[in-house]
């Protein structure tokens, strides 16, 4: 019983030993590029004027429908904005746009979120990335390994503390964009607009908690496989840049229906491999179904590439 | 109370040990000695849970090495070099090695202060480590392995890089750990001569040799007189006739002096000096003990020797 309360004192003490460097020495960095590239894009959104209304597109963009795809709705968008601003414009006047509430949230969606999601992720998996490489590089690792501390307990202390240093992060992007509903779409007219809010944050939030998790994950298997921090964190923004790249895709991806049905669906499948693909899906979809199985896919990653880097932290020699 | 049986270990292609063995008795100082690559710092990492044998049984106070945890309870281990986490300083480094030891706030502060003064560690518990001699990183690292207490010490070359003041008091500190059990690895023969009682001789990865130092020193040859005549010319003739005695191994003339090896230090030592008094007038007769460097060439002999 002592052995085992000592083992958890000693994981709950490294958990906020690693949290309280990450802290210090890893995360005000990113957590200042955060906040204003996350605020500019909220900033860039809140200066349109949004109406509860739709718009009607089928004269000069044929069947285009708001909320087909993301692409389709930039098109609307940009389609809208040229059309509302042309004539103030040519007249000398300051152009005034309105859109749909609709569209809005689309941008919300692929801009702020979508920015949003990956920098938190690329902190996760950064932070990660350093916790075990930064301990072999110095030669460290000892000082954790030959306490009562397991090798399982170690790893997932500093996995958790890497993951805990997002959850401000998190919590500032819930923030960003409640204040921009509150602000920008909360006004009576646009009360049908609620619901699709609520469950916008309620889904941003769990994927964007998924996705971390998931991240930090592979950055602690990265963290096991490397023997110097830099290559662990280089390797771990690697793969979050190749998601962000992927979902990049994912958002032309009507671009690559004329290609077609092989090409489109080859390149579909390899944009679905991003976390972030679906975290978009997700929020552009707006369907609890979709919510669960990719919040299911993703939690289910997370835990194959612990134990995987769980079980290659118990095999390797540590040396001091 | 360290038991290790047929203890196998590659590093890739290069076999780090092969079939080594290892018994230290409880309470007790025992050393690791070998030449360099023979496998003393692996020895240490494997006792330590840090390397993974590939083959062999292992046991420390009865539990075996699976039970991980329940051997890093039992003992502290002091790396060759201790790399310490240089961004703090030398009390924050012993109080958390204390709290991740699974020690509560109270307990961790008692023993922290405890082994600080200990070790004389009070002036400097303040200071970041990075501005640390290696002699005090090597304190600090000896803190760390006994602020949990534990029963065994495993000290791999604990002397290495120290300058002669803070080498005795690190050997005033380790003899003075009553009740422990300490296995210390080094290459530094006096070293181990000075602190151990028994002693364990690896050589390419294999166990040579494993005794107490006293039984080893009557196995090679052991303890020898050295005895000086009053006459230099009689040197060479005190010496044949030494040699001629059956409690006397060998007798040598070395400088002014015969140093005759005996069997027995108790027995032969008195016997030897009235015999060389009976054949010449002696000014001096000094028994000397024969040093664990000699006995590890002797042993070694073939070998590498450190």
């Amino acid at each position: 019983m002592s052995g085992l309360l000592s083992m958890l004192f000693g994981y709950m003490y490294l958990t906020w030993l690693e949290f309280r460097y990450l802290v210090s020495r890893r995360t005000r960095a990113s957590y200042i590029i955060f906040i204003l590239i996350f605020g500019m894009s909220l900033y860039g959104i809140s200066i349109q004027d949004y109406s509860a209304q739709g718009m009607e597109t089928t004269e000069i963009l044929g069947e285009l429908e708001i909320g087909d795809a993301p692409l389709i709705d930039m098109l609307i968008f940009i389609f809208i904005f040229g059309m509302s601003t042309f004539a103030s414009a040519t007249g000398g006047e300051a152009p005034a746009i309105v859109i749909p509430a609709q569209l809005g949230v689309t941008l919300i969606i692929i801009v702020s979120i979508f920015l949003g999601i990956n920098m938190v992720s690329r902190l996760g998996a950064k932070n990660a990335a350093s916790t075990i490489s930064r301990e072999k590089e110095s030669r460290t690792l000892y000082l954790y390994a030959s306490t009562t501390n397991t090798r399982p307990a170690i790893y997932l202390a500093k996995l958790k503390a890497a993951y805990l240093t997002t959850l401000p992060m998190i919590a500032i992007m819930f923030l960003g964009v409640y204040w921009i509903w509150t602000s920008y779409f909360g006004s009576p007219d646009m009360v049908t607009m609620q619901s699709t809010f609520q469950s916008l944050l309620f889904n941003m939030v769990i994927m964007t908690l998924c996705t971390t998790i998931l991240f930090t994950s592979l950055g602690s298997l990265v963290s096991t496989l490397k023997r110097e921090e830099e290559s662990a964190v280089s390797l771990s923004r690697k793969f979050t840049t190749l998601a962000a790249a992927l979902t990049t895709l994912w958002l032309l991806l009507p671009i690559f229906a004329v290609t077609g049905g092989k090409m489109y669906s080859l390149i579909e499948t390899l944009t679905m491999l991003s976390p972030i693909t679906l975290d978009l899906i997700v929020l552009y979809g707006n369907e609890s179904t979709l919510l669960i199985q990719y919040a299911g896919i993703q939690l289910a990653a997370a835990a194959v590439l612990t134990i995987l880097g769980i079980i290659v932290f118990i095999r390797q020699d540590i040396e001091y | 109370m360290i038991t290790a049986d047929g203890i196998f270990k590659n590093y890739g292609k290069t076999q780090a040990l092969n079939n080594a063995s290892l018994h230290v008795e409880e309470g007790t100082i025992h050393g690791l000695i070998g030449p360099n690559g023979s496998g003393k710092s692996t020895t240490i990492k494997i006792l330590s849970t840090l390397v993974r044998p590939n083959r062999g049984e292992v046991s420390i106070g009865g539990v075996p090495l699976k039970k991980g945890s329940a051997i890093r309870q039992q003992i502290g281990v002091v790396p060759e070099t201790p790399r310490l986490h240089e961004y703090l300083t030398a009390h924050e480094e012993i109080m958390s090695y204390a709290r991740l030891s699974g020690l509560g706030r109270a307990r961790a502060r008692d023993r922290v202060n405890a082994v600080i003064k200990q070790l004389d560690l009070a002036m400097v518990q303040n200071q970041k480590i990075s501005r640390f001699s290696t002699g005090m990183k090597k304190r600090v690292a000896l803190a760390l392995a006994m602020v949990a207490n534990p029963p065994v010490l495993l000290l791999d070359e604990p002397m290495s890089g120290l300058d002669p003041v803070v080498r005795r008091q690190f050997k005033d500190t380790i003899l003075g750990l009553e009740g422990k059990t300490v296995l210390v690895s080094d290459h530094d023969l006096y070293t181990v001569d000075e602190l151990c009682t028994s002693v364990t001789i690896l050589q390419q990865g294999r166990t040579l040799i494993e005794d107490n130092i006293d039984s080893l020193r009557e196995k090679v040859g052991k303890v020898s007189v050295e005895i000086k005549p009053q006459d230099p010319a009689q040197i060479s003739n005190l010496a044949a006739e030494l040699q001629q005695m059956s409690r006397v191994t060998s007798a040598e003339v070395e400088k002014d002096r015969v140093v005759a090896s005996v069997n027995d230090s108790e027995k032969d030592i008195p016997e030897v000096i009235r015999m060389a008094a009976i054949f010449t007038e002696i000014v001096e007769a000094r028994p000397s003990k024969i040093s664990l460097e000699e006995i590890f060439i002797k042993l070694s002999s073939g070998g590498d020797r450190t």
